[in-house]
């Protein structure tokens, strides 16, 4: 009776800690990642009209519907799911010159920090590194992982 | 020959139990791998802020209750303390709720309203600033709005924002501050799931804004703070245009008077602003009490000024923050008192 009640606990405790897991299934449309993609990969991915969030030397991390994941995959891509740790950010200095300018940075969705009188401090992903490129935004990049602990 | 099979039953039950003790404690269920009892040093985490605040209220009946009022996407509670001479009773007395840590990384915003909640129980009686004010009014403080999110800034990712809300794209997280119905949609929030400023599918889609929403539905503050940080700005509506309130005037001297009374302190400056003044942005608490309510109401964001430190303030200024504004707080709750009629 004891040995029951022993592996039936065992059970319980194993089952309801599994249901704690991330579904390892992707979903219908969301984030992807994409390993090692030379440039020209990442220029048929911008082609496809995919959103690029993230571009590191050795993955992309994308956002795409299940249509452009059925692009990808007859372009013979491997998109695997991504996990929040592959989500790097960077900590940029975008300058402006009126408060319509600053707007437009904001509403691109960004992580605001700071506003100073001609530049913003903002955590950002690459995909708004490059809408902000496209609307003829100055930028530096402070830290290439914002969300790194600072050294000591 | 008989005693074998009691010793394999004693050791199969000895191994059992310490496999299912590990198998309970490994997934405790921490869904981000960390350690069960987080440290967030000398600022208080939820466990420490649930803690201490059963701990106040069950050593002074009198004067506090304490209640959830409701709970996080992850099922904590959304715990509120009311500090008024009988606390039990619901009173003709102005209301004043302070409202802490929306954005998980702003620690600092969580600290300064439970220590104003510890420091107006425990002076209560010596003080008589204090006493009066919590004789003669209804205060509320609910230092922990988004608990989900502040656990994963302290035991996973420093500088997370949203709440811990699983939006089914890979993606985690809604922006509590950008998620209250005025104007919801408006300038300055994302529609952009993987954005830190996203505003979820709908307004008050999150438990977190629909128990803040029904909590100040049902008490109808006379005014209100909601802090964060930083930046030492005193913020009043409108957020979502640059058209002045129609009370303008009244919040924009309310907040001046409010810096002032920080600056005293520690000779530290907050400015006093329109929030739109920083830049639009839609959704937020403020706008949401005034637009519905009418009621003066104040963003603070904390210190530091600027973004080194930014959001990890050294914890040898929770004091001081604290200090300079306990006397921002008592001055508002003050002026709720001597100006407002109260509703019951």
């Amino acid at each position: 009776m004891g040995k029951i009640l022993v592996i039936l606990f065992g059970v319980i405790a194993f089952a309801a800690c599994r249901q704690q897991q991330p579904a390892a299934t992707p979903p219908a449309s969301g984030l992807r990642k994409i390993s090692a993609a030379d440039s020209q990969t990442v220029e048929r991915i911008r082609q496809s009209g995919v959103k690029i969030l993230v571009q590191q030397p050795d993955y992309l991390i994308v956002y795409s519907d299940s249509a452009q994941i059925g692009q990808m995959q007859a372009m013979a891509m491997e998109a695997k799911t991504a996990t929040e740790q592959d989500l790097v950010q960077r900590l940029v200095r975008i300058h402006f010159t009126d408060k319509t300018q600053l707007q437009k940075i904001v509403d691109l969705g960004v992580d605001v920090w700071e506003v100073q009188s001609d530049s913003v401090t903002a955590r950002v992903y690459d995909l708004h590194l490059e809408q902000l490129k496209q609307d003829g935004f100055t930028y530096r990049i402070l830290k290439m992982d914002a969300n790194a602990p600072e050294e000591q | 020959m008989k005693a074998a099979p009691k010793i394999q039953s004693r050791i199969f039950a000895v191994v059992g139990t310490i496999i299912s003790a590990i198998l309970l404690m490994g997934g405790r269920c921490d869904n981000n791998g960390g350690p069960s009892q987080p440290d967030a040093g000398l600022y208080h985490t939820y466990a420490e802020i649930d803690h201490e605040l059963h701990e106040l209220a069950n050593v002074n009946l009198q004067i506090t209750l304490l209640s959830s009022i409701g709970k996080s996407v992850e099922g904590r509670e959304l715990w509120a303390i009311k500090i008024s001479d009988n606390a039990g009773q619901d009173e003709p007395e102005s209301t004043v709720v302070f409202l802490g840590g929306h954005h998980a990384r702003e620690w600092i915003a969580v600290d300064v309203p439970f220590l104003l909640a510890k420091q107006l129980v425990t002076q209560y009686g010596s003080d008589t600033t204090i006493t009066r004010l919590v004789n003669q009014a209804e205060i509320w403080i609910v230092p922990m709005v988004n608990p989900d999110g502040h656990q994963y800034s302290v035991t996973t990712q420093r500088l997370w924002r949203k709440n811990r809300r699983n939006n089914g794209d890979g993606t985690l997280g809604v922006d509590l501050n950008r998620n209250y119905s005025y104007q919801w949609g408006g300038p300055g929030s994302s529609g952009d799931t993987f954005s830190d400023i996203y505003r979820g599918p709908a307004p008050f889609s999150e438990p977190e804004t629909q128990a803040v929403r029904d909590f100040l539905r049902q008490h109808r503050p006379a005014s209100l703070i909601s802090y964060h940080s930083f930046s030492q700005l005193i913020l009043y509506p409108w957020g979502y245009t640059d058209n002045p309130a129609a009370d303008e005037a009244v919040m924009q001297n309310l907040a001046v008077a409010m810096a002032d009374r920080i600056r005293v302190v520690h000779n530290v400056r907050y400015t006093p602003e329109q929030s739109s003044d920083l830049y639009l942005a839609s959704g937020d608490t403020t706008d949401w009490l005034y637009g519905v309510f009418g009621a003066p109401c104040f963003t603070i964001e904390l210190r530091p000024q600027s973004a080194s430190p930014g959001f990890q303030l050294p914890e040898n200024q929770i004091a001081p923050t604290f200090e300079e504004n306990l006397a921002a707080a008592l001055y508002l709750i003050d002026w709720a008192i001597q100006s407002h009629s109260p509703t019951l």
